[in-house]
């Protein structure tokens, strides 16, 4: 079994996600993205760990928080720096915890596939 | 030198403090003159409005917005208008927080003075007089940082601001789980609602620039429902208004062009099947999340209001108004039957 790193969003990024842009407010999804999972990420691929995002502890997510995040890490950012992760790839090394709120994984997995879809 | 500086910004201050006692004065005669029935003085251009008896928006929307139109179009510089409030009977938190919105906008006011009479219901009288609304209309104010004081008027909070604020999210949705469950806890689907409305103010209020419409934010405690203890919000921006922000391609363009109503417009926004103006298929989820939240059964009773169309969800209706309303609001309720909770603090 591969080993796994347990990433608490609540308690190592914020317990009140905002939305999607920082120029809208605080905690947003593309910071989420850039500073927190990305790196996290490529690292779980580079040194062959599972990375577990606990979803649970917070005030809730709005949807285009965990688009930015999660459908970001898919399409990557150019002006970020921030190369595209293979679907497949991500899905190997991603895990999700959300006992909180049952349909966070669904919605998720949904963003993330809708990214890997090229407009 | 110094000192002479110093004389003078004295001065300069106690003159201002002179003058606005004056104009408070000036304006507190005018209002008891009108309301006695006396004949204004020539000099003073004061117009009066009637409000209706009844203050609601989410179910009397149109008789609201009759009452905002004959506001505005008397409104001009300098000019005194009356409120003429005595015989309303009801007023709902919404309309209230919607009347202070306005209220504080100069645009809308466009530098007019205005005043407010008293209603003669003793508990509309109480709402009104609880809530700053007086200290509002009938004083100097200053609409700078915090125009409203942030006062409890039937345990509701009003709060406002121009960008996305989670913090603020998480703490109105908590002191309404403390009424309805007796203790902190998180709603996921209210807090999304919210966060989304904020979010929608950001961008869509002003197309062309972001943050710089304010939204509003009110909760409060609602009635028994079948023994059910409720607590409803209130969100509101006087933008352009969700149906003025988009741009419709295909048949809604066509049947928008059409005149058509734009009722149909709105449904199928928030069934998630108008495209983002921005062309991106990852965005323009905000509005869908909230009705999704709502078939979730984790909100409930949602009312949108924007442009000319009215819809509840509730009920499944969508209306179009007569008067439109330049802005967005919505309206939901939380219910203490339903515990759509995640994690107790």
């Amino acid at each position: 079994m591969e080993k796994q790193v347990i990433y608490k969003v609540a308690k190592e990024f914020t317990p009140t996600p905002g939305v999607r842009s920082p120029k809208e407010g605080n905690f947003s999804g593309e910071e989420f993205l850039s500073k927190h999972l990305y790196p996290k990420m490529v690292q779980a691929i580079e040194e062959k760990f599972t990375l577990v995002i606990d979803l649970d502890g917070t005030a809730g997510y709005a949807t285009s928080f965990l688009e930015a995040a999660f459908g970001g890490l898919i399409r990557g950012c150019e002006a970020d720096g921030l190369k595209a992760i293979d679907l497949n790839v991500a899905k190997k090394h991603l895990k999700l915890i959300s006992h909180d709120d049952p349909y966070l994984e669904e919605e998720i997995e949904e963003y993330m596939q809708e990214a890997a879809v090229p407009a | 030198m110094k000192g002479k500086r110093q004389k003078a910004v004295l001065h300069q201050q106690k003159r201002s403090k002179k003058e606005a006692k004056r104009k408070l004065k000036r304006k507190n005669w005018l209002a008891k003159r009108l309301l006695m029935g006396l004949p204004k003085r020539p000099s003073f251009a004061a117009y009066i409005v009637k409000a209706p008896q009844v203050l609601s928006f989410i179910n009397e929307p149109e008789l609201l917005l009759d009452f905002f139109e004959n506001l505005r179009l008397v409104c001009k510089p300098k000019r005194y208008v009356l409120l003429d409030l005595e015989d309303v009977t009801s007023i709902s938190n919404d309309a209230l927080l919607l009347l202070l919105t306005k209220l504080q906008n100069r645009n809308f006011l466009k530098g007019a003075n205005i005043l407010g009479s008293r209603p003669k219901c003793p508990k509309t009288r109480e709402i009104l007089e609880n809530s700053g609304f007086f200290g509002i209309v009938n004083h100097k104010f200053d609409t700078g940082t915090n125009p409203i004081p942030v006062s409890n008027f039937m345990l509701a909070q009003r709060k406002h601001s121009k960008k996305v604020q989670p913090e603020l999210a998480q703490a109105v949705i908590h002191e309404a789980t403390k009424h309805l469950y007796g203790k902190v806890c998180e709603q996921p689907g209210a807090f999304r609602v919210i966060e989304e409305f904020m979010a929608n103010t950001c961008w869509h209020a002003n197309p062309n620039e972001p943050a710089t419409e304010r939204w509003w934010l009110t909760g409060f405690q609602g009635p028994l429902k079948d023994g059910f203890k409720t607590w409803c919000f209130a969100l509101v921006d006087n933008g352009v208004g969700i149906l003025e922000s988009i741009e419709l391609k295909g048949w809604l363009s066509a049947m928008d062009w059409l005149g058509f109503s734009k009722t149909n417009i709105l449904e199928n926004l928030l069934n998630g099947k108008v495209e983002s103006r921005t062309g991106l298929k990852n965005r323009g989820k905000g509005l869908p999340s909230m009705k999704r939240e709502f078939n979730r059964k984790r909100i409930f009773n949602l009312h949108i209001i924007t442009n000319n169309v009215y819809a509840n969800l509730a009920k499944n209706v969508y209306l179009t108004l007569n008067i439109p309303f330049s802005g967005t609001f919505v309206y939901f309720e939380l219910i203490s039957q339903s515990n759509g909770k995640t994690s107790d603090l």
